[in-house]
Formats: C-alpha cells, sequence, structure tokens
C-alpha cells in the first residue's frame, strides 16, 4: 500500500511538474527571446520578399538573413516542448508585432492643460 | 526529487550567452559556406621585388626630387597616409605634418591602403576605376600602351602617379622645369609615357644603387620603359602588402575566438541583414563596380565643390557622375578618413552615411550652406539603390558591424 502512495505521490508530482512548472518556467525563460525573434523573423521575410532575388549578392545576403526564421523556430519548437500551449505562443506573437503600436493618449497627454 | 527536477531542468536550459554563442557559430558557419570563404595566403616574392621597394622609395622617380610613393603610403598608416586627401608634391614630412606644411600640391583624392592591391582579384585601381582590368584586357588612360610591357592592372597602375604633376612630376613653373617635366611637355597619356620613360632612364642609370638594381633584373639602358618599373613596384606590392594579419583571417583559419560575440553578431549582420556583402563582397570586400552613397564633395582640394565627378570622369556618362568603386574594405579600420575625399573621419560616421546620409549634413552644417545647399541633391540622388534594402535595426547592430570591420 506503501509503495502504491509513494508511486501515486511521484507521479503526482512528475505531472505537476510537467503540466505546470515546466510550461510556467519556459514561459519565465523564453518569451522575452521569442517575441525579439518573431519580429526579427519577420523583419528578414519582409526584406527578403522586397529585395527580390534577381542578384546573386542579394540572395546570398537573405539566405544569412533569415537564418533568425530559423533561430524562431528552434525556440517556437523548444517551448513547445517544454508544455507551452500553440495559443500562448500566438498571444506572444502578436503582441510582439503590436509592441510598437502605442495608444493615441501618449500622444495626446503632452497637449492636455495641466493648469490654467 | 523537486529539487532534483529543478537541477534537471536547469541543466536542459543552456545558459543565455553560450546559446548566443552557439546561435552565431551556426549561422558564421553558413556564412562562410554560402561565400565561399576561405582564409587569405601570403604571396610568394616576385622575382623584380627588391628592384619595386627600392623604386618604391626612391625619390628620383618624382621631378623635384622631393616625393617617392612611400610618402602617402605610409607603414605605420597601414600604408595610407592618415589625411582626407593626399598632399603630393612641394610637401615636407609626412601625414599630418605634410598638410600643415602648407607648400604641398593637394592631389585629387584620398590615398589608399595597398593591402592586397598584388590580388589577381584585384581588378579596379584608383577611386574612379582609372585603372581597370576587365576580360583580361586592361583599361587605362595610357589606352592600348595598357597591354604592352605591363605584367598587370597594377603594374599599370604603379606608375601613373609618375605620370601626374601634382603627384610627382612637379607643379607648373614660370622659370623653369624640372628635366621630366620639360620631357613631357604637354603631351598626353600615350605620347607622355614614352617621353617620360626616356627622362626618367636618365635618372635611373644615373643612380649607382638603381642602375645596378635594375640590370640585375634583365632590363637594359635600351629596353627600359616605365613599365619595368611598373612590375617592380607590382611584384613589391604584391609580395610586401598580401594578405595582413587579421582576427578576421585567424577566425577563417579555424580559430574561432579570434572574435568577440559582439564581432559574430557584427559579421553576421555585414553578410546578412545589412548586405554589406553585397558590395563588399569577400575576399576583398569589394564587387569592384560603381556606386554613390551621397558623399558630399570635400571641403578643399582640386575637386572640391562639386566638380569630383567619379566613375564620370572616366567613362563621359552621366549615369556615373558621383559613382566610385566599392573600396576594399582590408585592414579598413586602420586607414582614416573614409570616403574618396576623407570627409568622413571615423568608421562610425562613414558606416551610418550608408543608411543616414541626413545625419552627415545635420552634423556638419557647413556642408549645407552656399551653393552646396543648392547641390546636395545631385549626391543624394547618385546614391546606390542597393542601399534601401540594408536593415539595421538598432544602433547596437550599427556597433556591431563596426566592431567586425575592425578585425578585417
Amino acid at each position: 500500500m506503501t509503495s502504491f502512495k509513494v508511486v501515486v505521490g511521484f507521479f503526482c508530482v512528475a505531472w505537476i511538474f510537467k503540466q505546470v512548472f515546466m510550461p510556467l518556467s519556459a514561459a519565465a525563460f523564453y518569451s522575452q527571446e521569442y517575441m525579439r525573434l518573431v519580429v526579427e523573423c519577420d523583419v528578414a521575410m519582409e526584406s527578403a520578399w522586397y529585395g527580390g532575388s534577381n542578384q546573386d549578392s542579394e540572395s546570398k545576403a537573405q539566405e544569412i538573413h533569415l537564418l533568425d526564421c530559423h533561430e524562431y523556430d528552434k525556440a517556437r519548437k523548444k517551448m513547445l516542448f517544454l508544455g507551452l500551449p500553440e495559443t500562448y505562443l500566438s498571444w506572444l506573437g502578436l503582441r510582439s508585432l503590436e509592441m510598437y503600436q502605442r495608444p493615441a493618449s501618449e500622444f495626446t497627454e503632452a497637449h492636455r492643460f495641466r493648469e490654467r | 526529487m523537486f529539487i532534483g527536477c529543478l537541477l534537471f531542468i536547469l541543466l536542459l536550459i543552456p545558459s543565455e550567452s553560450a546559446a548566443s554563442n552557439s546561435a552565431l557559430d551556426l549561422k558564421l558557419n553558413k556564412i562562410i559556406e554560402v561565400y565561399n570563404l576561405v582564409p587569405c595566403e601570403r604571396s610568394e616574392s616576385g622575382p623584380r621585388s627588391e628592384l619595386g621597394e627600392k623604386f618604391f622609395k626612391s625619390k628620383e622617380l618624382s621631378g623635384n626630387r622631393d616625393i617617392s610613393c612611400e610618402t602617402c603610403h605610409i607603414d605605420e598608416q597601414a600604408f595610407a597616409d592618415g589625411l582626407p586627401i593626399a598632399v603630393g608634391v612641394g610637401g615636407e614630412g609626412e601625414s599630418v605634418i605634410r598638410l600643415s606644411h602648407g607648400g604641398g600640391a593637394l592631389v585629387q583624392r584620398n590615398a589608399f591602403t595597398l593591402f592586397e592591391r598584388g590580388n589577381s582579384q584585384f581588378r579596379g585601381f584608383f577611386w574612379d576605376g582609372k585603372v581597370e582590368s576587365l576580360d583580361d584586357t586592361t583599361y587605362s588612360p595610357f589606352g592600348d600602351r595598357a597591354s604592352l610591357g605591363f605584367n598587370s592592372p597594377l603594374s599599370v597602375a604603379a606608375i601613373l602617379p609618375l605620370t601626374e604633376r601634382d603627384e610627382f612630376l612637379g607643379p607648373y613653373s614660370l622659370i623653369r622645369d624640372n628635366d621630366l617635366q620639360a620631357a613631357v611637355g604637354d603631351t598626353l597619356y600615350q605620347d607622355r609615357y614614352v617621353a617620360l620613360s626616356k627622362a626618367i632612364r636618365e635618372r635611373v642609370w644615373a643612380d649607382v644603387e638603381l642602375a645596378r638594381a635594375t640590370a640585375a633584373s634583365g632590363v637594359t639602358y635600351d629596353s627600359f620603359e616605365l613599365a619595368d618599373i611598373g612590375n617592380a613596384i607590382a611584384d613589391f606590392i604584391q609580395s610586401e602588402f598580401s594578405c595582413p594579419e587579421s582576427k578576421w583571417n585567424d577566425f577563417l583559419s579555424g580559430d574561432s575566438s579570434a572574435l568577440s560575440e559582439v564581432e559574430k553578431k557584427g559579421a553576421v549582420s555585414f553578410f546578412g541583414a545589412a548586405r554589406c556583402a553585397g558590395c563588399h563582397s569577400p575576399p576583398l570586400f569589394s564587387d569592384f563596380k560603381y556606386h554613390g552613397i551621397g558623399t558630399p564633395q570635400g571641403e578643399f582640394g582640386p575637386q572640391s565643390r562639386a566638380r569630383d565627378l567619379g566613375r564620370a570622369s572616366v567613362t563621359n556618362l552621366s549615369k556615373d557622375m558621383y559613382l566610385f568603386r566599392t573600396p576594399p574594405l582590408i585592414a579598413v579600420s586602420k586607414t582614416a578618413p573614409y570616403g574618396h575625399n576623407g570627409v568622413f573621419p571615423t568608421l562610425e560616421s562613414v558606416v551610418l552615411h550608408h543608411v543616414n546620409p541626413v545625419a552627415f549634413f545635420l552634423k556638419n552644417p557647413d556642408y549645407n550652406k552656399g551653393g552646396e545647399l543648392l547641390r546636395l541633391g545631385r549626391y543624394i540622388d547618385s546614391r546606390s539603390k542597393k542601399l534601401r534594402y540594408i536593415e539595421i535595426s538598432s544602433v547596437e547592430k550599427l556597433a556591431a558591424i563596426t566592431a567586425f570591420l575592425e578585425t578585417l
């Protein structure tokens, strides 16, 4: 009976470790880096599109630049492996691309009278 | 057990620095593969190398015996001269002292380093490519003569300064020309070659040391031509200035610790996002084509204020106005100032000008006054379309590129 409890206890801890601790740790460790890589890959893909591929030198530069997307892919797979859901990664992706959007209030605030 | 699991996951996650280095090394390996990069190797000493060194250092080749090649290609300055534009005949001293002396003739453009000029892949010489090798034919102001007697385009380039009044012959004199000036008179390049060959031959054979060394190389008094000087100096340049020591070459030779993390990041940007290698193509970091980055005209010198048309002065084509040969970047950090007229004092300033020409004019308002206020559009309009694809997203990345350039 005792050994059964030990096994159940072990599996409970393991389950908590896998379902809770690992994803939370992964989110804490990798979220910022992942958001950076989302932006870098987005920029690399956009540059590759606009740069065209007529010239050998541009194709080579694109090939190197697009390695940023390889890093993005690696980070994404690592985070999925550690138990983070797709939806969380999608949310991070949206956040990173919208990071540079600033609310209108930031611009209008400076023009408000503080006192008259 | 919990602590054990914690240790397990900490071991699973490598340190940020280690992960970053590993990703950088992976990218650099890819760069080596894509650009087919190999370390450079020093050239063997050419048969006329010793004679070339004598000519390189001899003031007998200048009209007033006051200047030699090494006056503007100084050992301590990475074989450039550290000045915006070179100071030719009539000057005294070297580098800044030569400029402050004030008596020398200002030469058209910035003096470049001699590193790797003897490399067989080096195709275009001078800022406007006035000596150029295309399809095994050398084009130069000497015309057809460029293919006669010269061993390489470098041989032609090496003697071109000898035929220029501001660099070697000497300035116009109302009283008396020196013997070299008297010989060339008002002749154009092809005739000037013949006239100068004869006049310099007299000087060479009058100098015991030069005469002995020249004869030892198999050249006789009767057969002597300027090409013999060019070939000898080219051999000297090829052996003396090939493959300088650099961290980048150490890295390519297999020492992955030769570059710091920042320098590696700079290399990745240089070859990738920033598209620098699109024009500054390895191994010599030049495509030997002609591009514009919107370099302003210099404040002084014979071609300042909108008059230096760059490549157009060779081709006479309007599309080539204000374009200059992509400068090779070997030892670039040691050859400030930068640009064909040396208007960029630092490596940072010239790199920044590629992505933002406005910054220079804001920082140097004198370039935005008077006639220049109405001419800036010309220079800006000459900027290469390739520059629009440069992707440098932060000042840290710009600094990393500069750090990488310092390793070349």
